[in-house]
């Protein structure tokens, strides 16, 4: 019996650690080529516009990163009402037939390939509504992307408040509105870090952008009907390029955008642990 | 209570909207004023006022391969005409071409002119369209062989038979009659091409059909994808883009395979010398001897910007000339003669003009200029064929 617990144990270190090691691989080779090429370029990698090919100069990022924020912020002004709208439905209705439907969806849309709803985005607004390859497709892109993940945070954020409260609120005569307030202030942790985890995950997408942004990174989207352009597809582009300093930048960029993406975790972590410590 | 602390929710989600939208509206005025401050102090002169005030937007794409160049030619372009804007999106040169079908582009780019189906198509949507070849590449075989020095020697047939399978091994008695030098060992030739459809396989297959009869009998044909036999026989193995076949050489001793002259260049990678079948001439391929192909064509071929160039599509290659590379193609751009909007018809116009003359000298290492007769005369077609409301564009501007 004890050489069988042990046995287990062992495989199951094991097993942890080798799926450890290629994250840590992953993060040190992110990290040290872009530590590398940001030393070099310094802080205007942040601000710079891209360099020419075949050239010596690094440039930087600043037109793609303007970008991201943009259709990224435009994608969560989008997201967010509309996700935590559907996760009160689902919540105070859940056994009312369209909340079944819409929580059954959410969770088959949040594993959908994320190509599809790209193209299916262009299609659908780029080309039948006319607006194109534009900063706007391309939020549209990224909300639909978004919403599943932001829903069903904002949906498993809600539970507990409303078996608490809803009974309770029932039986007081409050009306639809007052119960809502309240479930979503008692869960409000869980449903910012709903927020939080969507865009961290919108961040780093890149497929659906292959079809709706432009790959001139040279732009800066002034309105939301012209072209955009985003980080993930820079890299994208710039790495598979034969030029040693589009490769570099695309390096530096990969590392800015793992520093993003694990900077918007770090809040998840602190907004769950001060969600947890309200209750 | 309740309601005092649900808003923290949505004053987050405000205060990262305000944040983005804050930083985008600092950053277009800041990149807005100094394009505009360093445009007008450089070269106000060169141009006439009425075309620098020419406001549109160009959105452009397709072709991977003319992608690194038409960055430079885009930026160095709208840094003299800051109130057009222009974007290039490096989709590949079938998706450039159907997006100019959709409407979603102003000018496609292909690795080869678009198919005459195509082509139909196009003058069905636009009425008339104008192609231009914008810069020239050349197609080069790149191997590992261990042990062997020096340049390796093929013929269109060589190729045609290690990619259809017909030849198998290096010691090959075709291949050893023409590189003496080496003792070839009995061993299997890995034959790498592209995996992704590509104007590169298209050129070549294009090439192999005009110049070997191993070729053309075994019926593989040509296009951005063919069904390569050598697959069949697991010595074939396909590479996604350039750096996709130079890994699979590097990895695979006894293997080749073919990427685009400027990557070969700027990689720094041994090339193959190939026989022009209209010389009999080993060639190694090179700008230069790419120059020397493009000197020598006929210009009186050549066939009008208002024409169906894909007849035209293997002009350069096989050109009868000393020291002239044989596997010689163009890049196209595919634009609506005929517009409404004249601020799009002259922003179309100047662009495809500046590529046509300032741009011929600001190309990338391994991209190759059209010979200057050649670009003269594209610019004065465009000129009188692109119109504006039935007007002639050349005579809109002053």
């Amino acid at each position: 019996m004890k050489g069988q617990e042990a046995l287990i144990l062992s495989l199951t270190l094991a097993a942890t650690a080798l799926v450890f090691a290629p994250f840590f691989w992953i993060l040190g080779a992110v990290a040290y080529n872009g530590a590398l090429v940001l030393a070099k370029a310094g802080l205007g990698f942040l601000l710079k516009r891209p360099p020419l090919p075949g050239t010596n100069s690094l440039g930087g990022i600043g037109t793609v990163i303007e970008g991201s924020l943009l259709i990224v912020g435009m994608a969560m002004a989008i997201a967010t009402p509309l996700s935590l709208l559907t996760a009160l439905h689902i919540t105070l209705h859940e056994d009312s037939p369209i909340a079944k439907l819409g929580r059954a969806l959410m969770d088959i849309m949040v594993e959908f390939p994320t190509i599809v709803i790209g193209i299916s985005v262009f299609l659908i607004f780029g080309l039948a509504l006319g607006l194109g390859l534009s900063a706007l497709t391309a939020s549209i892109a990224l909300a639909v992307i978004m919403i599943p993940y932001t829903t069903i945070q904002a949906v498993e954020a809600m539970k507990i408040p409303k078996e608490v409260v809803y009974e309770a609120a029932v039986a007081l005569g409050l009306r639809e509105g007052h119960v809502a307030k309240i479930i979503l202030t008692e869960g409000k942790g869980g449903v910012i870090t709903g927020v939080l985890i969507g865009m961290a995950k919108i961040f780093g997408e890149t497929a659906p952008l292959l079809f709706t942004t432009a790959t001139s990174f040279d732009i800066l989207a002034n309105s939301p009907l012209s072209p955009v352009s985003a980080v993930p597809v820079l890299i994208f582009v710039y790495a598979f390029s034969p030029y040693t300093n589009w490769q570099e930048v695309a390096w530096g960029a990969s590392l800015v955008l793992s520093l993003i993406v694990l900077g918007i975790y770090i809040a998840v972590r602190l907004s769950l642990s001060k969600g947890g410590l309200r209750e | 209570m309740g309601s005092l602390t649900s808003k923290p929710v949505i004053l987050g989600v405000v205060i990262v909207i305000v944040i983005a939208v804050a930083v985008v509206a600092s950053y277009s005025l800041m990149f807005k004023n100094s394009g505009q401050s360093k445009a007008t102090t450089t070269t106000s002169k060169v141009v006439t006022t009425t075309s620098l005030m020419v406001s549109a937007t160009i959105r452009a794409g397709g072709s991977t391969w003319i992608y690194p160049q038409m960055e430079v030619w885009i930026r160095n372009f709208t840094s003299i005409y800051p109130s057009i804007s222009i974007t290039y999106d490096s989709v590949g040169s079938g998706t450039g071409v159907t997006r100019l079908l959709q409407g979603v582009y102003d000018i496609g780019a292909s690795d080869v002119p678009m198919p005459t189906q195509l082509y139909e198509n196009a003058t069905k949507i636009y009425g008339k369209v104008v192609t231009i070849p914008d810069s020239i590449g050349a197609e080069a075989f790149i191997y590992n062989i261990p042990g062997f020095k020096g340049t390796l020697n093929l013929t269109a047939d060589i190729i045609a038979g290690i990619y259809t399978g017909k030849i198998q091994y290096w010691d090959d008695p075709n291949i050893t009659a023409i590189n003496p030098g080496f003792h070839f060992p009995h061993e299997r030739i890995i034959a790498v091409h592209r995996s992704d459809g590509s104007g590169t396989t298209f050129t070549l297959t294009l090439w192999l059909q005009k110049s070997s009869e191993v070729w053309r009998s075994s019926g593989v044909g040509y296009g951005y994808v063919v069904n390569w036999p050598v697959d069949q026989l697991g010595t074939g193995l396909g590479g996604k883009g350039n750096e996709g076949v130079t890994a699979y050489v590097k990895q695979n001793p006894w293997s080749i395979g073919y990427v685009e002259l400027n990557y070969a260049i700027v990689n720094n990678l041994s090339v193959a010398a190939v026989r022009n079948p209209a010389t009999g001439e080993f060639v190694i391929p090179s700008p230069s001897s790419t120059l020397n192909a493009l000197n020598a064509v006929n210009l009186a071929q050549l066939p009008s910007v208002l024409d169906n160039w894909y007849p035209y599509a293997g002009i350069f290659m096989n050109i009868k000339a000393q020291g002239a590379y044989p596997i010689v193609g163009g890049s196209y751009l595919h634009a609506p003669a005929n517009y409404t909007d004249c601020n799009k018809a002259i922003a179309v116009y100047l662009f495809l003009k500046y590529i046509l003359t300032q741009g011929q000298h600001e190309l990338l290492t391994g991209y190759v200029p059209l010979p200057s007769a050649v670009a003269q005369k594209l610019v004065d077609e465009l000129g009188n064929d692109m119109t504006c409301n039935g007007k002639p564009v050349a005579n809109l501007i002053g």
